[in-house]
Parts: structure tokens; sequence; C-alpha cells
């Protein structure tokens, strides 16, 4: 289950944050989770935490998204790798992080959850943090999230009213996270 | 202002009219144009590219939704000279020269904006107001990429024209 | 996805980008003159205006590309209209409440209304009102003088968006002096 969907702007400031806290996961239905899951529904520290998640996901996603960079080397953790095997890598081959897709596969990895990245070709960046739990999502189900939510961004792009690099005030959008959010 | 006899060819698809007409309107109903700036004309060039910069800054967006990040500098301007031309005026740039600094000048033989007014001299002094929009459609979908940019056009002889653009490195 | 598919796929795609150029063109002016003029009213009269201008002229694409004869009637008319909007903005009204002296087109979705989101302060603001200055620009100029109005709009909430047309008189060729 997807926990916190973000969008960060080209000058790497977020314009959108959509987060869970862990006390909702606690409640029983589905639709008291999605009446907690509105902007200020979550504590302040959950927030905090989901910030500074999302900051050290940028770092890395600056790294992916450099093309042809002499990015030597691996920073970090093998399990990163975006193979879906997940198996440990032996020589890892630096370029292939670096990457002229869209989707940057995974960023970070703890024991409760998992970042996944998204960059476009201008420079906006999707982040989005999934719970780890018995039943793990498939990666194509994660680039389908990102998928919709490129959409969403493109349709909201299109309105005339919506200032590019403000902060996403839109109900559409909105309804898209929640989908999102809620697994479809 | 009187508009210019219009010289449509009925051989164009009929879903480009829209956006000429409007663009038309734009350019000489003075819409654009305070009641106290009536006349000026380097107001309605300024509102005529940034009509063009957001249009084009948005449309860079969904354009290029599913596609693969660009490689460089180079890479992002021969995209706006083929498939951005095309999508927008059914032909590619007919010439791009660059110096390599960041200076490009794109020409276009035939500007589908222009060869509909006619190609008298009457109408000579109207083609700057005619090009503003372009130049503002490509300083905006250069500006989502990321790239900052100077986009000046002129004529030289119609409906051949040329739009220079020059990128602004941050220092 | 390489770039080889990305222009094959821009350009397969042409009608929806016009459309969409045409969409973005037009948001970005209508969000221009609302935060030039004062009110919302004078926005809806510009956006009326240019439209008529428009119209005066679409109608003359329009008789060379199609060829149709003089209208019979209110309905005949109303029907090419109809017409008209699939073939410039491949949108698809529907006519309803066609009687003898009005009609309405009515769009599921308007050509513009796909990803505008109306801000709390524009709740008067018919961001349409260009379509209506369209009718009556056109049918002016054949001798029609109509009168063209938004009664309901998706973006404001509404099923549907509504255009009432009704007629007023023919008008008659002003003949120069001195012919009779």
């Amino acid at each position: 289950m997807a926990v916190c969907v973000c969008v960060i702007g080209k000058d790497n400031g977020p314009i959108y944050m959509r987060s869970r806290s862990r006390a909702d996961e606690l409640s029983q239905t589905v639709e008291h989770n999605l009446s907690q899951m509105a902007f200020r529904g979550v504590t302040a520290n959950t927030e905090l935490q989901y910030n500074f998640i999302v900051s050290s996901a940028l770092d890395i996603i600056e790294e992916r998204a450099l093309v042809g960079s002499s990015a030597s080397g691996y920073k970090g953790n093998p399990s990163l790798h975006p193979s879906a095997s997940g198996g440990a890598v032996g020589s890892i081959d630096g370029q292939q992080l670096a990457t002229r897709e869209l989707y940057l596969g995974a960023l970070t990895a703890r024991e409760e959850y998992k970042v996944y990245g998204y960059m476009t070709n201008t420079k906006i960046k999707f982040v989005i943090v999934i719970e780890e739990t018995s039943i793990p999502l498939r990666e194509n189900d994660i680039r389908t999230m990102f998928r919709k939510l490129h959409s969403a961004f493109c349709d909201l792009m299109s309105n005339p009213f919506y200032l590019p690099g403000s902060s996403i005030n839109s109900k559409r959008f909105d309804a898209v996270v929640t989908s999102i959010m809620s697994g479809q | 202002m009187a508009l210019p006899p219009q010289s449509t060819s009925t051989t164009a698809p009929p879903d480009e009219l829209p956006l000429e007409l409007l663009h038309g309107e734009l350019i000489f109903s003075g819409i654009l144009l305070s009641k106290d700036k009536e006349g000026d004309i380097n107001e309605l060039l300024s509102k005529l590219e940034f009509i063009g910069f957001s249009t084009g800054y948005r449309l860079i967006e969904r354009l290029l939704k599913d596609s693969t990040r660009f490689k460089d500098e180079l890479d992002t301007i021969k995209f706006i000279c083929k498939d951005f031309w095309v999508a927008i005026y059914k032909k590619q740039i007919d010439n791009l020269r660059t110096n390599h600094q960041g200076t490009y000048v794109l020409q276009d033989n035939c500007f589908k904006l222009l060869s509909k007014i006619s190609a008298t001299k009457q109408y000579l002094e109207h083609g700057p107001k005619f090009l503003a929009f372009t130049c503002g459609i490509i300083r905006g979908a250069l500006s989502n990429l990321g790239i900052s940019s100077v986009v000046v056009a002129e004529i030289s002889t119609m409906p051949t024209c040329r739009f220079h653009i020059t990128i602004q490195r941050a220092t | 996805m390489s770039r080889q598919s990305t222009s094959s796929r821009i350009t397969a795609d042409s009608k929806k980008v016009n459309s969409e150029l045409f969409v973005l063109t037009y948001g970005t002016l209508v969000q221009q003159l609302v935060k030039d003029y004062e009110s919302v009213e004078d926005v809806n009269k510009q956006l009326e205006r240019i439209g008529y201008n428009i119209g005066l002229r679409v109608i003359e694409d329009f008789l060379a590309r199609t060829n149709y004869p003089r209208c019979t009637d209110l309905r005949d008319t109303a029907e090419k209209i109809q017409a008209a909007f699939k073939m410039y903005l491949n949108a698809t009204p529907s006519l309803s409440n066609v009687t003898a002296d009005e009609f309405s087109l009515v769009f599921e979705s308007t050509p513009f209304g796909e990803f505008t989101e109306l801000p709390d302060a524009c709740a008067n603001l018919k961001y349409c009102n260009v379509l209506p200055g369209v009718i009556r620009g056109a049918c002016e100029m054949v001798q029609m003088d109509v009168q063209a109005y938004v009664i309901a709009d998706t973006l404001k909430g509404d099923n549907a968006t509504e255009i009432r047309v009704r007629f007023i008189k023919k008008l008659h060729d002003a003949l120069p002096a001195g012919e009779d």
C-alpha cells in the first residue's frame, strides 16, 4: 500500500504531499481510512518523517537521472538494485543506474517501507513510499501508479488556472492520488 | 484595425482553423490591450509572447509524457525542430544552424501562420505580430525542459522566417 | 520508448494536438483576461466578442468546404451548426428542446472543460462564452439575427454544457445607396 505520495517541483521544492499516518493503519474500514487521509489528517511527526524520506530520495533521483555521467560505483546498499530478484549483486555496472527512463525504480529500502521514484522530462519528480507488507506490490503495479500520477499531472497542467510551480490544490488531482493510495 | 482578407485553403484540415482564427483575433481585435495602451505594439507583442509561452510550457508536458529523457541540449533543440514543430505546424523546421555555444537559428521556409496573410508588402509590417506567439511557444517549451532562453524572430522574405534562440546559461 | 516511436505517436495524434493547442491558447487567454479585467462580466463579454469575430470568418470556410445550400428552417440551421462543431472542434453536441424559434446544443463535455477547474473567484465566469459568440457571428453572415447564450456548464457542476440559440429575425443585406 502506498503510504505517501509526493510531487516535487523543478526547484526540488515539494508542491504536493499526501501521506497516511500509522494511527490510520489501525482503523477498521477503508472508508474510515480514506476520510482520514486528508492533508492535515496526519500527525506532525509523521509528516516530518515523510519529508525527510522524500528529501533523501531526491539525492538518489538526481544521481539516477544523470545520463551518460561518470557515475562510477554504487553508493549504498546492493539491495537497492532495480532488478526484481533483489539478490546480492556482484560487479555492478554504474551506467545501469543512470537511466533515460522516466521510471527510476526503488530508491531506498528500509524494513517498513520502500521508496520509489520517477522523474519527467520536465524535471518534475514523483516519489511514492510503499509500505512493506506480506504481499509486496509488483513492479508493474508501481509503474502503473506512476503513470496514473503522471497522467493526472499532465491534466493539471492543462488547467489554465493552475500556476506551474505552485502547490497543487486540485480536486481532480486529489481524487487520483486517493485512488492510488487506496490501491485502486 | 481591419483583418487581412482570409485566404483559407480548404485542403488544410478543418481542425486547424480554430487556432488560426483565435490567433488572428488575439492580434487584431485589441482584446489583449488595456484601454490606455491601445496601439502600443510592444505591449501586444509581449502579451502574445506570454500566451505562447504558457501554451508551449503546458503542451510540452503532455507531448513528452511517454517519452524518455533527452540526452543533452542539442537533442532537445532537435526535438523542437522536428517532432514539436510537426505537431504544431505540420512540418519540420527546414534548416537548423548553431554555433554550438548556445545560439540556434531555426528557419522555416513556409511558416504556417504567415502563409495565410497576403504575401504583399502591405501586411509585412504586421509580420512580427504573427511571430510573437510562436516565439513564446518555443521559449515556453524550452523553459519547462529546464532551458532558459530568449527567442526572437525575423522575417526575411514572406513566408520564410527565422527563429533565433539564445540559451541563457546560469553563470 | 525510442525517439522514433515518440515522433510517430505525436504525428498520429495530430487531431489531438491541434485541439490541445487551441484549448491551451484559449485557456491562457481566459486566464489573462481574468487578471486584466476587473469584473468577470467584462471577461464574459470579451469572450463573446472574440467568438463573434471568429464566427464571421468560420462560416466562409464552412460554406466553402461543405457547399451546403441555404438552410430551410431553424432545425436545418441547428443541424448544420452541429456538423460544424464536429468538423472544427471534434465535439458532438446533441440537439434538444427544438421549437420553431429556439434550440439547444448540449455538450456532454465541452471542448474546453476537460481539464479546467474554475477557481472560486471565478464562479460567474462563462468559460466557454466564445461558443455562443461564434454561433451569433456565423449566423449573422447568413442573414440570421440570433441570440445565443450558455444556460448550463459542466465547469459549474452541471451535468452537461448547454447553449441555447434563439432566432430573432432575418437580416436583410443593406443595399448601397443608389440601388433599389
